[in-house]
């Protein structure tokens, strides 16, 4: 059953499109990645679908309903949560306190308890720090917090931009661990961009190629990972 | 010795006063980046709607929490209908937007209620007190407490409760708050709600003292811009500190400096701001502010 449909979708900043004509699916349970390289439209992608860029045309519908016009704070009450480049922490407020922040997309407290006990699970660094301001972490241990306050809210679906971005190989294979459990155990769908595409098609069922805001190429994650041209471009094999 | 008590006294008085009002800037500036030279004049406008209030023969304590839900949904209404189309606007331009605001409100008031200064009755006796000699009056009592009791319960606020880590969430990244389903549009008004609400408790408490007329909040509003400079613009804490910190340089100076007097306190009250920011440029208690790109 498909839980994100994107069709022909145009979206971009003011005048200028960045993407043309984009569709995609992702299943519910599915891990479907975006691979591109630097200035495809990865995070425009994301943004658009997050509801960050008002004036994106083409139609997105999440679990059946559609999201045109839709503001981003409905979309992430909806559960479709964004993890942004760069991470996007609260920097003044505590580790506890930004992943309450992400908490209150749960319905009840007992469920914010729950989730963000789990968030402290899957990264015991969390919980070590929860007293320090996020600003003070490391950028692995801020990209922790980032998937973290997504996951504390019981999302039933994440976007995740580019969580591998300038952290240490072991930094990353953790964050990939994690996702890996949530995604295994819970069935939490994800959409995935990545740079790091052996990483990405690894966990991916599915894979699109986005090449200058356009869908250049797409089929099973394993597929792509085969593809002579794929490995060229994005493998550097 | 008792000069010096009473001295101080009269400094803490008046210097909680400029704190709240401080305070008020700093919560407006936390949540929306924005030097609101309006503060005192939406002070002045709650303070004559409970005047007016009281004059048609409400109680009093009925006059001012009316006042203040008024003061909520105003603050609340000019974020929302107006300060948000310059959210992205340069500093100057925000900066007119609010001095313009300054002026209407002032002009209106004039208007309606006239120039001539009004009275004001605190919530009790304006009688004095003596302890050990010194003599203080409730009224300063009444505003050391209320300003204690507002500034514990706006920290709770923000470090409690749901609303509160909302509101420094969106205050910090708008964008990620968005992204945890926060609507900051509200976020931001419910910012200029509440320090609507504080300034109108800063206006309510001083009013009686000074008398109510248009023009009453403005020296207090240059003291608490002070204060608010002084205890550093990003911590809500610091700007009470800080304005208590006027108060007492204020009654100090107008007390043993002979030739200052009360004329020349306002130029005293500016140099303390450049000297405390020669020292530290972000205030006594600010913290570096980072340039928002
Ligand atoms: N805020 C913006 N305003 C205007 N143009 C933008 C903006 N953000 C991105 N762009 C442009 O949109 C195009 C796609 O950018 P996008 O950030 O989506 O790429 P990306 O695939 O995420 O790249 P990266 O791998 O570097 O993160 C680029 O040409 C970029 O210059
Ligand atoms: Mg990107």
């Amino acid at each position: 059953m498909t839980l994100l449909s994107v069709r022909a979708m145009t979206a971009g900043y003011g005048p200028v499109d960045v993407l043309r004509d984009v569709s995609l699916e992702v299943e519910r349970g599915g891990v479907v990645a975006v691979l591109g390289s630097n200035g495809a439209g990865k995070t425009t992608l994301l943004r658009a679908l997050s509801g960050l860029l008002p004036d994106c045309r083409g139609e997105i519908t999440f679990d059946g309903t559609s999201l045109r016009g839709m503001r981003a704070e409905r979309i992430a009450r909806l559960g479709l949560v964004h993890v942004p480049e760069g991470r996007g922490t609260f920097p003044d407020l505590t580790v506890e306190e930004n992943l309450a922040v992400g908490a209150y997309l749960n319905g009840d407290r007992s469920a914010a308890r729950r989730e963000t006990g789990r968030v402290y699970e899957l990264f015991p660094v969390l919980k070590e720090r929860r007293r320090q301001p996020a600003g003070l972490l490391s950028g692995g241990e801020q990209q922790m917090l980032a998937l973290g306050r997504a996951l504390a809210g019981g999302p039933r679906m994440l976007l995740l931009d580019e969580p591998s971005m300038g952290l240490a190989p072991l930094v990353v294979r953790q964050i990939f661990d994690a996702l890996r459990a949530v995604v295994t155990e819970e069935g939490l769908t994800c959409l995935l961009v990545e740079q790091n595409a052996s990483m990405a098609l690894s966990m991916a069922g599915y894979a699109y190629i986005l090449t200058v805001g356009a869908v250049t190429a797409q089929g099973p994650a394993a597929d792509l990972a085969d593809d002579e041209t794929v490995r060229r471009a994005y493998l550097a094999l | 010795m008792q000069q010096l008590v009473q001295t101080l006294l009269d400094g803490v008085g008046s210097g909680m006063i400029y704190g709240s009002l401080a305070l008020a800037l700093v919560l407006i500036h936390q949540a929306t980046r924005i030097p609101n030279f309006a503060q005192g004049e939406m002070a002045m406008l709650s303070t004559f709607v409970a005047w007016e209030l009281i004059d048609r023969g409400l109680p009093w304590i009925a006059a001012v929490a009316i006042t203040l839900a008024l003061s909520m949904a105003g603050g609340y209404g000019l974020q929302r209908g107006l300060i948000r189309w310059v959210e992205r606007s340069p500093h100057l331009t925000q900066v007119m937007v609010t001095l313009g605001v300054f002026m209407v409100i002032n002009g209106v008031a004039g208007l309606v209620w006239g120039y001539l200064p009004k009275t004001l009755d605190g919530p009790v006796s304006s009688g004095s007190l003596r302890i050990a000699g010194v003599t203080t009056s409730w009224q300063v009592v009444g505003m050391v407490l209320v300003t204690v009791g507002m500034l514990l319960l706006l920290y709770l606020l923000f470090s409690r409760s749901r609303l509160g880590l909302q509101l420094r969430a969106a205050a910090q990244n708008p964008t990620s708050a968005r992204l945890a389903g926060i609507n900051v549009g509200r976020a931001y008004g419910i910012g200029w709600g509440l320090s609507a609400v504080v300034g109108a408790v800063a206006g309510v408490m001083v009013a009686p003292q000074t008398g109510l007329e248009p023009n009453f909040m403005f020296p207090i509003l240059l003291y608490a811009f002070a204060g608010a400079t002084v205890g550093g613009f990003s911590s809500p804490g610091g700007a009470v500190v800080g304005g208590v910190l006027v108060g007492l340089v204020e009654a100090l100076t107008a007390t043993y400096v002979g030739f200052i007097g009360t004329e020349l306190s306002l130029t005293v009250a500016l140099v303390t701001i450049v000297i405390v920011l020669l020292v530290r440029p972000d205030g006594l208690f600010g913290k570096k502010e980072v340039a928002r790109v």
